[in-house]
């Protein structure tokens, strides 16, 4: 197991955006976190890898307590995260924004840029590293965003919809990357409102509603589940998928 | 040193490559020879002067502009180093070479006392924080007449014994020592600008100065680094206070501790370019003459303040139309007419 969520709970004044979530991670799995607006997905990330302290609960991270740890430590560790909104480091250019991320295991410049150069081709944005980071494309944009976690050789990535605002080719693109990421050893749990990269993509979903687990189980059995349906897929998407499970 | 830098994109131009350097070297041997044909004491000054806004907007600049930290709180330090040197002169007959060194120490405790609680700040906070810092260290040296044996004469400040020609008290009839020792100085700060820029600390302060939650998921320590940027920083704007006051032989508090020349060292950076190591040079360029001409023709003027409504009109200029700075004028400018290239980042 590599992580394992305890009772965690977020509030923030009186609003409970995160209420006594308990959460195992196997090692290797990826985990697809689904749920409507405000439901707490993004505060459950915040709060596992450090953005925003939780109230109570506890997280472990391979057997060790992480709970109220600062972010640049928990990268150290091998967790990071992805942003919804996107954060470049935009007057950089694109091979230094990942350059800041391959800093994390050398002290030398040289070794950081040869790393993040790799890395930078497995994003397929080799032919753009002197570009600066804010003339990107959103699809780009999202691209750079994983190579910068990337770089740092997480063991459990965080991924907050790398997927929006991606078209259909770019989308399959991407997922296909990840896929390759997950061969290589990495775990992910990902934040995604796009179905089909969240489908294809879990082994487990785990479904969030007002800061609550309102179910857990395999993309087939969410996509049946009574109460994710009126919560947030919909009858219309739950019979979609149906149908194209038959064919 | 790479402050004439070849961008990536023109590698392949290496014939090119070679005439970079050029004005580097013209403009290092013409300030080299300066002191041979210029005798007039009072420009020679001007020229000392000069060097030392873009010495100490360069140590402002290490932490202002690589970590993006407005720090308005670096008078502080010209006050603790110039302070501490002439008080240990005074008093206590040590050499203000040596004295120096202390007050650069002083200085380093002291970054770590304000840095500590405000670096957990961002922003306009933070820089509110140093103004309040500042103003207050200001207000202590122009009330505080006496520490124990030690007079520090209050607002009235502090007069140097003049000792004649002398290496060992840092004081020298000619200006033409104090000219070179500032340029040597100001070389220094540019040097390890550099090696700071070029390094991993540089790395992680772009970072910072860009995106401080970005920078944590990647590994970023923000507080360590920033705490580190704002010690160097301190320290050797404290160097720059003792030479202040071996230049002068007097120093008071409304003068070195001010506000006022905290927000020269910040305004000459951002004329310039800040976060870059050439910035601070280009700035002070602009600045220092401008302020001298606008205070010399326009401060007598019928309308009280003018000068300083002028100064302040033309840094808003530059600012609303350039807010990388005049540097990046200057690279699109020298580019095109020596290189006939656009892309030629000459003065990094």
């Amino acid at each position: 197991m590599i992580l394992k969520v305890q009772n965690l709970s977020v509030h923030f004044g009186k609003l409970t955006a995160l209420n006594n979530l308990s959460l195992e991670i196997e090692q290797g799995e990826i985990l697809g976190l689904i749920g409507p607006n405000g439901a707490g997905k993004t505060t459950f990330f915040n709060a596992v890898t450090g953005y925003v302290s939780p109230s109570s609960g506890k997280v472990f991270y391979e057997e060790k307590e992480i709970t109220h740890k600062q972010p640049f430590y928990l990268a150290q560790l091998g967790i990071t995260r992805t942003f919804q909104a996107t954060k470049p480091f935009k007057d950089s250019i694109i091979l230094d924004n990942v350059v800041i991320g391959a800093l994390i295991k050398t002290n030398i410049v040289k070794e950081a840029k040869k790393r993040a150069e790799e890395i930078l081709n497995v994003v397929h944005l080799g032919s753009k590293m002197h570009k600066l980071a804010r003339e990107l494309t959103v699809s780009d944009m999202k691209r750079l965003e994983l190579a910068k976690t990337l770089v740092t050789e997480p063991k459990l990535l965080f991924l907050d919809e790398v997927m929006a605002g991606l078209n259909p080719s770019e989308t399959n693109e991407l997922i296909q990357i990840i896929k390759k990421l997950n061969k290589n050893g990495i775990t992910i749990i990902l934040v995604e409102h796009v179905m089909r990269a969240v489908m294809s993509l879990s082994k487990r979903i785990f479904v969030l509603d007002c800061g609550e687990k309102i179910a857990e189980g395999t993309p087939e059995e969410i996509s049946r589940n009574k109460l994710v349906i009126k919560a947030y897929l919909g009858e219309e998407y739950a019979n979609e998928y149906a149908k194209n499970r038959k064919n | 040193m790479q402050i004439f830098k070849q961008n990536k994109l023109m590698n392949n131009e290496a014939n090119k490559a070679n005439y970079s350097y050029l004005p580097l070297i013209v403009i290092g041997v013409t300030v080299l020879i300066i002191p041979l044909f210029i005798t007039n004491p009072a420009i020679m000054h001007l020229f000392i002067l000069v060097f030392w806004f873009a010495y100490l907007s360069s140590c402002w600049n290490i932490v202002g502009g690589f970590s993006g930290q407005l720090s308005f709180a670096h008078a502080v330090f010209t006050a603790l180093g110039a302070y501490t040197s002439s008080v240990f002169f005074i008093y206590y007959g040590i050499s203000p070479w040596l004295g120096m060194l202390i007050g650069g120490l002083f200085a380093v405790g002291v970054s770590i006392l304000i840095g500590l609680p405000t670096f957990r700040l961002r922003g306009a906070y933070f820089a509110l924080a140093t103004i309040a810092v500042g103003s207050t260290f200001q207000t202590l040296l122009t009330m505080v007449d006496k520490i124990g044996n030690v007079r520090l004469w209050g607002a009235q400040g502090l007069i140097l014994p003049i000792k004649g020609d002398s290496w060992s008290a840092f004081q020298f009839r000619s200006k033409i020592p104090y000219y070179y020792i500032m340029l040597i100085m100001l070389v220094g700060i540019i040097f390890i600008s550099c090696l700071i820029k070029e390094s991993k600390m540089g790395y992680y302060l772009r970072a910072i100065a860009q995106d401080e939650d970005a920078s944590k998921a990647l590994g970023v320590n923000p507080a360590k680094y920033k705490l580190l940027a704002f010690i160097i920083s301190g320290f050797f704007a404290a160097l720059g206070g003792t030479f202040y006051a071996q230049l002068q032989l007097y120093i008071e508090p409304s003068d070195i501790a001010s506000l006022q020349l905290a927000i020269q060292l910040i305004l000459i950076s951002i004329i310039g370019g800040k976060g870059s190591l050439t910035g601070p040079l280009i700035g002070t360029l602009i600045y220092v003459p401008l302020s001298e001409l606008t205070r010399m023709y326009l401060s007598s003027s019928p309308i009280a303040g003018i000068d300083m409504v002028v100064l302040g009109a033309t840094v808003v200029i530059v600012i609303l139309f350039q807010p990388m700075g005049v540097r990046v004028f200057l690279n699109k400018w020298i580019s095109n007419i020596f290189f006939k290239q656009r892309e030629i980042e000459i003065l990094s």
